[in-house]
C-alpha cells in the first residue's frame, strides 16, 4: 500500500510535486491530529516512525522522484521534526 | 663509376635522387603524420607521384620490364626503385582503405573487409615485383602455386572455415557490437569483439565465451537487442478465480501501470490464457528500456503484484484455494474489503504500531475519491493529513522538470 504526503505530514515540508489521478482514485486520509494522541500516548513510536520512514524515502529515491527527499535528513532529526510538529514534549535523547 | 663523381653530378643522379625522395617520403608519412590517416594518405598519394615523375623523367619505367640487361650496379639499383616504387602504390592503396573504406559507417565491424582487401593489394604488389622487376612469368607462377594453395587449404581447413564464416557474418551482420544475443544452444550474452576468427561474448556471469566464427554461422540466434534495445517481458500469473476475470484482469492492468520500470509505449498488456477451477491463468507482458533492467523490473512487478492482489482481496492459485468454494472465498474478501484496518496493515509505515492503535487511527480515517484527472495534493501545499491509497494510480508531476521524468506512477491500490 502506498502513502502520500509522507513527507509534508510528519515534517512539515511542501510537497515536492502535484499529484495527478491517472485512474479514478480512492484513498483514505489520516489527520495530524488523529495521529498525536497516539504519539504523546507512546512517544517511542515517533522514532519507529521516522526509522521507518527514511527507510522508505532512501528506498523511495530509486523508484519515485528524487525531490522529495532533503539531503542530510537523518532519524534524530526527523524524530525531533515528528515530535515538534504533533506536539509531543520533548524527551533528553 | 662514383671516384670522379662531383656534387652536382651526384645530385643529378637518379640513384641519389630517388634514394633521398624514398628515404624522405617514408619517414615524413611513417612518423611525421603518424596518428593522421587522412594526412598521410595525402602524403602517400604525394610522394608516390613525385617518385612516379623521377623514374619516368629518368626513362625507368616500373610497370614494364626492364629489356636491356645492363650493368650489374645500375640493375640493382633499378630494381630496389621499382620495388619503392611498388610498396610506395600498394601503401598509397591501403591508405586509400583504411581511410576510405567503411561499411555503413562503422569502422569496427568493417575492419575484416578492409584487411582482405589490403591483404589483395599486398599480393598483387608482390606479383608485379615479382613480374615486372625479377621478369619471372607470373602465370606459370600462379600455376605451380595452385599445388600448394591446395595443400595450405587442407592444412588450414578450420581456420580457413572461420575466417570466411567471419566474412559472411559480417557482411550478413546479423549482431554487432554491444548486443545482446542468444544462441539456440542456449549460450548467451553481450557481443564484445568480433574478429578473423572468433566472436567473444560477455556473458551475465561475466565471463568471456569465444564462440569460432564457423559454429556461429551454423547454428540459429536470436538478436535481443534488435531491431532496437527495447525489451518484452512476460510474466504468468495464475490468480484463483474468486471473482470476474474482468475484475482481475483489470487488477493486473493497474499492477503494470504502476510499475516505474515498463516502457509507456507499446502499452502493457494483460491476456487471460485460460481458466480452470482453481486458477486464471493471466500473461502480463510489457516493454523495458534495456535487457539489463529485467530482473529489477520483474522484481518490481511482483512485488507490486503482491500488493494489489492483497488489496483487491485476490489470492494466489493454489492449494489453499483449491480446497475452499469460491463462494466462501467471495464472502472473506467482502468482509475484508469493509474493514478500513486492512488498508492500515498494507502500510509497511504503520508496521510499528500495535492493533490498537491502528483501531484508532483507522476510526479517523476519511474516505475520498477523485476522478480521474483531478489533483490531489498540489504541489509545495503542505499536507496536514496522510494520504494512503485505497485504490487506482497516481501519478506525480514535479514543475520545471522534464514531464518523462517528473511524471511517474508512484502507487495504487
Amino acid at each position: 500500500m502506498n502513502t502520500l504526503a509522507r513527507q509534508g505530514f510528519f515534517s512539515g515540508v511542501g510537497e515536492a510535486a502535484t499529484l495527478r489521478a491517472l485512474t479514478a482514485v480512492v484513498v483514505y486520509e489520516i489527520d495530524q491530529s488523529s495521529l498525536a494522541p497516539l504519539l504523546q500516548e507512546r512517544a517511542a513510536l515517533a522514532e519507529e516512525l521516522a526509522l521507518t520512514l527514511s527507510h522508505r524515502v532512501e528506498y523511495g529515491l530509486s523508484l519515485t522522484n528524487r525531490g522529495m527527499t532533503q539531503k542530510g535528513k537523518s532519524v534524530p532529526s526527523l524524530v525531533a521534526r515528528i515530535k515538534s510538529l504533533f506536539e509531543v514534549p520533548q524527551s533528553e535523547l | 663509376m662514383f671516384q670522379n663523381l662531383s656534387w652536382s653530378q651526384a645530385i643529378v643522379d637518379p640513384t641519389v635522387q630517388a634514394g633521398t625522395l624514398a628515404v624522405v617520403g617514408v619517414f615524413t608519412t611513417r612518423v611525421g603524420m603518424r596518428g593522421f590517416p587522412k594526412i598521410r594518405f595525402a602524403g602517400q598519394v604525394f610522394f608516390f607521384v613525385a617518385l612516379t615523375v623521377l623514374l619516368l623523367y629518368h626513362g625507368i619505367v616500373p610497370y614494364q620490364e626492364e629489356p636491356q640487361a645492363s650493368e650489374a650496379f645500375e640493375r640493382i639499383f633499378i630494381a630496389l626503385a621499382k620495388i619503392i616504387w611498388w610498396i610506395y602504390a600498394a601503401s598509397a592503396l591501403v591508405g586509400f582503405v583504411r581511410v576510405y573504406l567503411r561499411f555503413e559507417g562503422q569502422p569496427r565491424e568493417g575492419r575484416l573487409v578492409q584487411d582482405l582487401v589490403v591483404g589483395l593489394i599486398y599480393l598483387g604488389a608482390t606479383l608485379s615485383v615479382v613480374a615486372y622487376v625479377l621478369g619471372v612469368p607470373v602465370g606459370t607462377l600462379i600455376a605451380t602455386s595452385g599445388v600448394f594453395a591446395i595443400i595450405l587449404g587442407l592444412a588450414m581447413q578450420s581456420t580457413l572455415s572461420d575466417v570466411f564464416s567471419g566474412i559472411a557474418l559480417n557482411l550478413g551482420r546479423p549482431y554487432s557490437i554491444g548486443d545482446w544475443i542468444v544462441l539456440n544452444d542456449k549460450i548467451e550474452g553481450r557481443v564484445v569483439e568480433t574478429n578473423w576468427r572468433s566472436t567473444h561474448l560477455l556473458n551475465s556471469t561475466n565471463d568471456l565465451v569465444v564462440l569460432p566464427n564457423s559454429f556461429l554461422a551454423k547454428v540459429g540466434l536470436t538478436n535481443l537487442s534488435s531491431p532496437d534495445r527495447s525489451h518484452g517481458v512476460s510474466l504468468e500469473v495464475e490468480v484463483a478465480p474468486t471473482t470476474m476475470p474482468s475484475m482481475i484482469s483489470a487488477v493486473m492492468t493497474s499492477v503494470l501501470l504502476n510499475s516505474t520500470k515498463s516502457l509507456p509505449e507499446p502499452p502493457p498488456t494483460v491476456q487471460i490464457k485460460g481458466i480452470t477451477a482453481t486458477a486464471l491463468e493471466l500473461e502480463l507482458s510489457f516493454r523495458v528500456r534495456d535487457i539489463s533492467e529485467v530482473p529489477a523490473a520483474k522484481n518490481e512487478l511482483y512485488d507490486l503484484l503482491y500488493r494489489h492482489l492483497r488489496a483487491a482481496g485476490l489470492v494466489l492459485a493454489g492449494a489453499e484455494a483449491a480446497q475452499s468454494t469460491p463462494g466462501d472465498r467471495i464472502e472473506t474478501t467482502t468482509q475484508r474489503k469493509k474493514t478500513p484496518l486492512s488498508p492500515l496493515n498494507a502500510v509497511p509505515l504503520f508496521s510499528s504500531l500495535t492493533d490498537e492503535e491502528k483501531e484508532i487511527l483507522a476510526r479517523s480515517m476519511k474516505r475520498r475519491s477523485f476522478k480521474k484527472d483531478e489533483h490531489i495534493i498540489e504541489q509545495g501545499d503542505t499536507a496536514s493529513s496522510l494520504t494512503i491509497v485505497r485504490a487506482g494510480a497516481v501519478s506525480r508531476h514535479a514543475a520545471g522538470r522534464n514531464e518523462g521524468d517528473g511524471s511517474r506512477t508512484v502507487g495504487s491500490w
